[in-house]
């Protein structure tokens, strides 16, 4: 069996095209979204906004220009960096982008912006609390006539804030960088594409599907032994490769893939198991010719890949909060889904129960293959 | 076709639903209140309203849909919040965001300054019960400032749609494309076809003629087919002068991807490798080209590459005819420069294969 097994091996090694194009396909693929993601994750991270503000002479003016110089985010980082110009230069900054908006600092102050996106919001905001504050000064100055009442302790009061808000007890961390998912749904989809090696040796071993196939099974051995000599050999080389770009994708692109990388080679292994007796499956039980057979495996793929985030990350989600029934027979989705845990949460159960549905999808897979080769005849006609 | 079709269609329609109107953004929040009946938790749900789309999560997918930006946002609001809040216990609301963004600060902030302002109200004045103070704080968070928009640069219409199906259309282009015509091609490719081809009694000419025909009627038939399914598939079937430019810009497009599929085919004539191929270049096309990723999101080094793609001018092009409000020469130059750059992509692509195929008989002979 040994021999027989590193004789394939051989064999495979040899078509260097198809080995050149099974791994720098991925590899490709790798680097093309590693560029066109590079800004993807951080656009709303935590920026200072810029802002022009432009002066009216109002009485207030004073406590406004220091709130809009002082007001920081809770880490630390002061919300606007503001420029203070005259109206004519404040246009034009905003023209040309330069700034969020523009505030003209009146009585009743007036935010100016261009599209209304977070930032804006978060300038009107800030804009509304000022306004609330002095709002709450009057009620309560108001309410309490007569008695003496300091304004400015009111003031003070609102000022001084205090925090009214605790985490949530999550499971998952603070890994969130959502982009990863389209690295790891390609990551599955080449653990899959071993589909392809599967679809050679389905064909070799059938004596109805090649020459090589009927040749193979006159000769007196058993064709159980050989087709997993055979598949073995396949998923040696195909399982190299998916390792290579494991390799790639962590060390050069930097992607991250959690703490536990035994945990991430292993459902890789598997995935690629499932590929590969997925591609042997269609070979024996799908009728016409090869190619269509390869356009129905690369189509089939393709299309678990969409659903498991490959091209919109979002789609994974809607997918498995509307059709859960869909993930469970979409092997791309069951290895995404294991990588993302492994990213994301901080216990093993989700990936338990992704491994386990992707160990059942193997057993099946290899049960019908082993059903279809049994006591197989074939006549000549 | 129908497959990618169906893929087409859906993915326009993800898209299409994004914010292109002004609104205020508004983030996308899971309210859990544990707290039933409090007055003060219903008006902050009321107040938050100005800031959240509340979304309805089920809480066993929180987790996900946080990752996934379903929501950027989960308030949860513990049993007897009001009491402890009242009382001056410690009354704190529970929450869960993406760590260090926008999102998250903004509600925080909002969440704050609600239950600062009710702390401060408090302190101060005695209220009789707390729908007096939960009304008192209602009437002063009201108070807002006056935001007007700068006279916007391009005003967004329902053109919206197209702009993403065609920008969408060039990734199913690319794809099936390469597939098919570099397929077709790579059959006439093999030596043996090509002998016999040689012998029959019609000039290689003429031979090249009929196939460049019958590979630009398919195009054409495919493009036709899309245009309307995206007349079809858009909310108010409008035929206007957009849609035709966008037409123009498809074929213009068709031109480029049809000589890439005949270089594809003869270099490779390989089907094997032509179905991967078709894989990575559509995918990397759409990507780094803008159509899965916004131009204005892919850094700048990442659009100096981008220049060498075609999808880059065709999604470029599409953006040119989606600001166009008025189709008068000056802003139509721009978008027919972009076209007839493609062309000449396609010019040269068309060259180069017809060069290798010389060469490559040559060799053969």
């Amino acid at each position: 069996m040994l021999t027989l097994f590193s004789t394939k091996i051989k064999c495979l090694y040899r078509d260097r095209q198809s080995l050149f194009w099974a791994l720098l396909f991925p590899i490709f693929l790798a680097i093309i979204y590693h560029y066109a993601f590079a800004d993807l994750g951080k656009t709303d991270m935590l920026k200072t906004i810029n802002i022009a503000a432009i002066s009216t002479g109002s009485s207030n003016e004073a406590t406004l220009k220091q709130t809009l110089q002082d007001v920081t985010f809770e880490n630390g980082l002061p919300i606007f960096s503001v420029a203070f110009v005259d109206q004519a230069e404040a246009e034009q900054l905003l023209d040309n982008n330069k700034v969020t908006g523009y505030i003209v600092m009146g009585e009743m102050p007036e935010l100016v912006v261009k599209d209304s996106d977070i930032k804006a919001t978060i300038a009107k905001n800030v804009l509304n609390s000022y306004m609330q504050m002095y709002g709450v000064a009057d009620i309560i100055t108001k309410e309490i006539q007569g008695e003496s009442i300091n304004y400015n302790a009111v003031m003070e009061d609102m000022v001084d804030r205090e925090y009214y808000l605790k985490n949530r007890n999550e499971a998952s961390g603070t890994n969130m960088d959502y982009t990863v998912i389209y690295f790891y749904a390609l990551l599955a989809m080449v653990c899959i594409y071993g589909g392809n090696w599967g679809l050679r040796e389905g064909a070799d071993i059938s004596a109805s599907l090649s020459t090589r196939g009927a040749r193979v099974n006159i000769a007196p051995y058993s064709m159980a032994k050989l087709l997993f000599c055979n598949l073995s050999a396949s998923l040696a080389l195909h399982f190299t490769g998916v390792l290579l770009v494991i390799a790639f994708m962590s060390n050069i692109l930097k992607i991250d893939f959690g703490t536990q990388l035994p945990y991430v080679i292993f459902v890789c292994f598997v995935g690629s198991i499932i590929g590969i007796l997925f591609g042997c499956l269609i070979a024996l039980l799908m009728k016409g010719t090869e190619k269509k057979k390869d356009a129905f495996l690369t189509c089939i793929t393709l299309i678990w890949g969409f659903l498991a985030g490959l091209m919109i990350p979002s789609v994974k989600y809607i997918v498995s909060s509307k059709f859960p029934a869909l993930t469970i027979v979409n092997p791309v989705h069951l290895i995404t889904d294991c990588l993302y845990s492994l990213y994301y949460y901080s216990d093993l159960s989700k990936y338990a129960y992704n491994m386990i549905i992707l160990s059942i999808i193997a057993a099946i897979l290899s049960c019908m293959i082993i059903m279809y080769m049994r006591r197989g005849k074939h006549g000549s006609y | 076709m129908l497959i990618f079709a169906g893929v087409l269609f859906i993915l326009s329609q993800e898209s299409a639903n994004e914010s292109k109107t002004f609104t205020d953004t508004k983030i996308r929040t899971a309210f859990i209140n544990k707290d039933n009946g409090s007055l003060l938790s219903q008006g902050l749900y009321e107040y938050l309203n100005k800031y959240c789309e509340f979304v309805e999560v089920s809480e066993e997918r929180i987790d996900d849909a946080l990752f996934i930006r379903e929501v950027e946002y989960v308030i949860e609001i513990d049993e007897g919040f009001e009491e402890n809040f009242l009382s001056g216990g410690e009354a704190l609301v529970k929450k869960q965001s993406i760590p260090d963004s926008f999102t998250s600060m903004a509600i925080n902030g909002a969440i704050n300054n609600y239950l600062n302002t009710a702390a401060v109200l408090k302190t101060y004045i005695t209220f009789d019960n707390t729908t007096e103070l939960v009304d008192v704080l209602k009437t002063n968070m009201a108070l807002k400032s006056n935001v007007s928009l700068f006279d916007s640069m391009h005003s967004q219409n329902d053109n919206g749609y197209y702009e993403t199906y065609f920008n969408y259309l060039s990734y199913v282009m690319v794809a099936s494309f390469i597939l098919i015509i570099g397929t077709i091609m790579a059959t006439f490719q093999k030596l043996s076809i090509k002998r016999r081809n040689l012998v029959a009694p019609i000039s290689i000419r003429n031979l090249n003629l009929k196939l460049l025909f019958c590979n630009g009627l398919f195009t054409t038939m495919f493009l036709v087919v899309f245009v309307i399914l995206g007349v079809i598939t858009s909310k108010n079937h409008v035929i206007n002068q957009h849609l035709i430019f966008y037409g123009i810009n498809a074929f213009a497009f068709s031109i480029v991807v049809l000589a890439l599929s005949y270089l594809f085919g003869m270099v490779l004539n390989n089907t094997k490798l032509l179905t991967l191929v078709s894989t990575v270049v559509s995918l990397g096309f759409a990507f780094i080209g803008g159509v899965f990723v916004p131009l204005e999101m892919l850094n700048s080094s990442t659009l100096k590459i981008a220049r060498f793609v075609p999808s880059y001018w065709y999604v470029l092009t599409n953006n040119a005819i989606g600001k166009l409000s008025n189709f008068n020469w000056q802003n139509i130059s721009k978008v027919l420069g972009y076209i007839t750059l493609q062309l000449i992509i396609a010019l040269v692509l068309f060259v180069v294969s017809f060069v290798y195929s010389r060469l490559r008989s040559r060799q053969e002979a």
